[in-house]
């Protein structure tokens, strides 16, 4: 192939969507990854918000499509829907707010019902400053590392305020949606093959 | 006779002398007293087995439990998911869209006077019970400079407990979430016109 230099970057889509305890700060996590400013202004979300962020890396254009959902119960069944297709999800919990810790294991179990498997999970413990401040975490980070195992997920201990962590988490994310794609076309590039084959020896 | 109250409709529960269910009465006199000046509250969810725990406490005796140990964040959770898991919510099923239509008004007055119309149509457990949590969340809002709770987060937080279509199937658009929110934000800033 000539000019293959000159071949714009593949486009990559991904969805990524967003859950957690209401006021963990999921809406302000994203406006601080796509804006790169703190927002304090506390208000609630409604139903489900999204924003897109392209990111490019050495080898593709990602585009993420980021959905943020209200973590107030009865909306649930609304996020629900909006799991599906999903190829990443973040679960996340306020480091300094044990319940939120304690309930990410049934938000897990929605996503687990909804998502196809494969699906890339991160868990994020969020406003870091906070406890860094107070010196004393709610949550270690020992235990936020356990559980993202136990569920084999990303984890990453961020502020959404000073911005800590918050692109390295992403860009972690991104890496792994990249390959596990990579991955899956792999795939079905071997299965096209066995199938040509097969249907040459005429069997 | 279902003495203690174990149903699950409003008019079902042990009430006050006021017609509002101890329940509902209990958990907002909780909240009155130690979650005023609390940030985020009826916002901050609670930790779910516990809330659950407390629920079922209440469900099969609500003058005896004690809420002294428990986190406003518990408390107020279990009011919300009491309300949520009510058979009828506080806004009964069979009159969401005419409530939803109204919410539709662009006149404010218009509005006003709808609503008090379908006030009126409420059972009366219903109507004692809403303008309860109406009062109390007006309350949690004129200390929104501490909690950070003004009249729009809490009426966010609050709608989905109260309102409920009659079809759970139905895929509800953002836009009919914004209407239930609309009218609970009505409701709070013109209390005195409703709950006099």
């Amino acid at each position: 192939m000539q000019g293959e230099e000159a071949l714009p970057k593949p486009q990559r889509i991904f969805k990524v969507v967003f859950v957690g305890d209401s006021g963990v700060g999921k809406s302000s996590f994203l406006h601080q990854f796509c804006n790169h400013e703190f927002r304090g202004n506390f208000a609630a979300t409604i139903g489900v918000d999204f924003q897109v962020k392209t990111l490019e890396t050495k080898t593709s254009v990602v585009t993420l499509q980021l959905w943020d959902t209200a973590g107030q119960e009865r909306y649930r069944s609304m996020t629900k829907t909006y799991f599906r297709k999903a190829d990443g999800v973040i679960v996340m919990y306020d480091i300094n707010l044990e319940a939120s810790f304690t309930n990410v294991r049934n938000w897990m179990t929605s996503v687990q019902e909804q998502v196809e498997p494969g699906t890339v999970t991160m868990l994020v413990g969020n406003k870091l400053d906070t406890a860094e401040e107070a010196g004393t975490k709610a949550v270690k980070t020992k235990n936020g590392q356990e559980l993202a195992k136990s569920y084999e997920m990303l984890f990453y201990e961020v502020s959404a305020k000073t911005g800590a962590n918050v692109d390295d988490a992403m860009e972690d994310l991104t890496r792994l949606l990249q390959e596990k794609e990579d991955k899956k076309m792999e795939e079905v590039l071997q299965l096209t093959e066995i199938t040509t084959k097969k249907g040459c020896c005429g069997r | 006779m279902s003495f203690q109250g174990s149903g699950t409709t409003l008019n079902d529960q042990v009430l006050t002398g006021d017609n509002v269910p101890v329940i509902v009465d209990r958990c907002i006199t909780h909240v009155e007293v130690h979650g005023l000046k609390e940030k985020g509250v009826y916002r901050t969810a609670g930790q779910s087995s516990r809330v659950q725990a407390l629920l079922d406490e209440f469900r099969r005796d609500a003058l005896s439990v004690s809420l002294n140990e428990y986190p406003v964040a518990e408390v107020a959770d279990t009011l919300k998911r009491f309300l949520r898991e009510l058979d009828d919510s506080v806004f009964e099923r069979i009159n969401y869209p005419a409530w939803i239509s109204a919410a539709g008004c662009t006149e404010l007055s218009r509005r006003l006077y709808s609503y008090e119309y379908y006030l009126k149509k409420m059972p009366s457990v219903h109507f004692n019970t809403l303008k309860r949590i109406i009062l109390h969340l007006h309350q949690v809002a004129e200390h929104c400079g501490v909690n950070k709770m003004p009249i729009t987060n809490l009426a966010s937080c609050f709608a989905p407990s109260l309102m409920r279509t009659n079809k759970d199937k139905v895929h509800l658009t953002g836009e009919v979430y914004s209407q239930e929110i609309k009218i609970i934000i009505d409701l709070l800033e013109n209390k005195d016109f409703f709950f006099h």
